[in-house]
């Protein structure tokens, strides 16, 4: 059998220059299945219909069109600064609602992640301009310890570098969850889902 | 006081001439729209002149000395009576112009062609086919940019008012696929990148949809245009909305039905194929790499999965040394459930069946340089 390749959300809108040297490096290591989301309603969309083993979120998002989202934009004067989509999909993510009932906003709800692919904070890595003290308490809350500022100088291979820093902290897994070392890989861990391997060991860091 | 034909024939010439007017200001594909629809144009006409010609009856009635009013008419008060009647009658010129310049806008025409075919959505389960021509139709004819956006987002909408219809069984939105497609690459005028942005979010709404349906006509059908458009949007500098004509391939191809990866890989190959002549590499590692997943999903592979993908990675071979040592590791012959060679054989027969020529060329110059190497090889091992 070949090596299943790690399936990777990168939700990111404003990397339209600079595509080309992040990316590449990405595909050209065969490693990883990279799929790009522009805004909070293609990933939450993506990530209620594909296991992924990692994500790399951008925080100053666009809604795209799910009213949800939107609602959120507008509700921040429909500035991007102000909005911070990428912690409102953290706190979608993560965040706990009684008795476990859908993210809403004006009647539009947003549905939990299926219980078979739920994700991990350690699965989560932000990837964004702000300074780590801005969000610094909210990424605690929700237990995301891994983040890199966006600043010049940064080398093309920042993704991969990120992606090894969260697929080695995610694969410390609690056992008995799918791809943790020793586990077989969980129900539909082929095709669509992607499967959290046995890789290195733990280390929460940030940039 | 006299009635006063001069401001009331002046009246009556405006209104004759407004809509007229305004259908000249309109662009040529809206006007060619709304002159389609003549009852309408004739009510929207005749009807101010019928509303002013009853308010200068009611004036004639009101004034002349037999009326109502007679012998309490009086000259002041006939003028009196007269000017609210010629100030009603500048209100209907005004109201007719207000009236006829939002009716006629681009939006306002695009609204009431979708709500028109959204109604065979109630009544049919799918839209009524004669809206939705009149609505591709403008669209063929409209710029690239605001213009062809507007119409997309038309046919973005009565397409997920069909997918939520409970008789939708993943085969009513043939016409509305092929009329995407002739938005954005029939007609003459070219579509913008947001044009092909906005395309790309629809087709991706509809896989979302249809990917997990064990048949669908529609799945197909968007499958195939992502590759027409992922291909039509090689010219632009930008590879962020290329690529997601590959993600959108990428994830129709990961249904149930192993048909889909089928046609997925056909599309990615083709689309691969035509961004690495294009110059446009990233798009091309990214459909190769999309490709190969899919290959994993279902190895080992072969027919048309398996000849897809040596077929793409043969693109890259192609290329100068880079990108032929970079399409080269992608040769894994555990993946395959025939020797490699004979799996490039196989495919180089099948781009001749399906008109790859160029495909098959550098298949044949792939294969030719494995055997080259492989005599090469032995001979080595035997001295």
């Amino acid at each position: 059998m070949p090596p299943q390749k790690r399936k990777i959300l990168w939700v990111e809108d404003s990397a339209r220059f600079e595509l080309a040297p992040l990316v590449g490096p990405v595909l050209a290591s065969r490693q990883y299945d990279l799929t790009l989301a522009e805004n909070a309603s293609t990933a939450s969309e993506r990530l209620l219909r594909t296991r992924f083993d990692a994500i790399i979120v951008d925080i100053r998002l666009p809604p795209g069109v799910h009213p949800y989202w939107v609602d959120i934009f507008k509700s921040a004067s429909s500035d991007r600064v102000n909005a911070k989509l990428g912690l409102a999909l953290l706190n979608w993510l993560f965040g706990v609602r009684e008795g476990g009932a859908p993210h809403t906003r004006n009647g539009k709800p947003v549905p939990p992640l299926p219980d078979a692919w739920k994700v991990l904070p350690q699965q989560v890595a932000v990837f964004s301009v702000e300074n780590h003290l801005e969000v610094s308490s909210t990424l605690e809350l929700y237990g995301v310890t891994v983040m890199h500022e966006k600043r010049p100088g940064l080398p093309d291979t920042i993704l991969l570098k990120i992606l090894s820093e969260v697929l080695a902290q995610s694969s410390d897994s609690t056992p008995g969850m799918p791809g943790a070392p020793g586990t077989p890989a969980g129900p539909g861990a082929q095709g669509t889902q992607g499967a959290l391997g046995a890789v290195g060991t733990s280390g929460a860091s940030r940039g | 006081m006299a009635l006063p034909l001069d401001s009331i024939a002046t009246i009556f010439i405006f209104l004759i001439g407004l809509p007229a007017i305004l259908l000249q200001t309109l662009a040529a594909e809206v006007r060619h729209t709304v002159l389609k629809d003549r009852t309408a144009v004739a009510f929207f006409t005749i009807t101010p002149i019928v509303v002013a010609s009853m308010l200068v009856g009611l004036g004639l009635h009101l004034t002349e000395p037999d009326g109502p009013l007679g012998p309490a008419m009086t000259t002041e008060r006939a003028e009196k009576i007269w000017l609210a009647i010629l100030t009603m009658l500048l209100g209907v010129c005004g109201g007719a112009a207000l009236l006829l310049t939002d009716r006629w806008r681009r939006t306002s025409v695009v609204k009431r062609l979708r709500r028109a075919a959204a109604r065979g959505i109630a009544a049919y389960g799918r839209p009524s086919e004669g809206a939705l021509a009149t609505l591709v139709e403008l669209g063929v004819q409209s710029r690239g940019g605001d213009d062809k956006t507007l119409i997309i987002g038309a046919l973005h909408l009565l397409m997920t008012e069909t997918q939520a219809h409970e008789s939708y069984d993943g085969a009513q939105l043939e016409e509305l696929i092929k009329g995407l497609e002739d938005v954005m690459v029939a007609g003459p005028f070219r579509a913008s990148a947001p044009n092909f942005k906005a395309g790309a979010d629809l087709l991706e709404h509809l896989v979302w949809e249809s990917r997990d349906r064990d048949e669908s006509d529609d799945h197909k059908m968007a499958l195939q245009l992502a590759s027409i458009l992922g291909r039509e949007a090689l010219r632009f500098e930008q590879p962020h909305d290329q690529i997601k004509f590959v993600e959108i391939l990428a994830f129709a191809g990961e249904g149930k039905n192993i048909g889909y990866a089928m046609w997925a890989s056909q599309a990615m190959l083709e689309l691969g194929g035509q961004a690495i002549e294009s110059g446009r590499i990233l798009v091309a590692m990214m459909a190769l790499s999309k490709l190969e997943s899919l290959v994993y999903a279902h190895s080992p592979v072969s027919g048309e999965l398996a000849f897809d993908f040596v077929g793409l990675i043969a693109h890259f071979y192609a290329q100068r040394e880079t990108g032929r040592d970079y399409g080269k590791q992608f040769l894994d012959a555990s993946l395959f459930t025939e020797p490699l060679p004979e799996v490039i054989r196989q495919a180089r027969g099948a781009c001749i069946q399906s008109a790859r020529f160029r495909t098959g060329d550098y298949l044949d110059r792939m294969l030719a340089d494995m055997e080259s190497a492989a005599q090469a090889a032995a001979v080595t091992t035997d001295a």
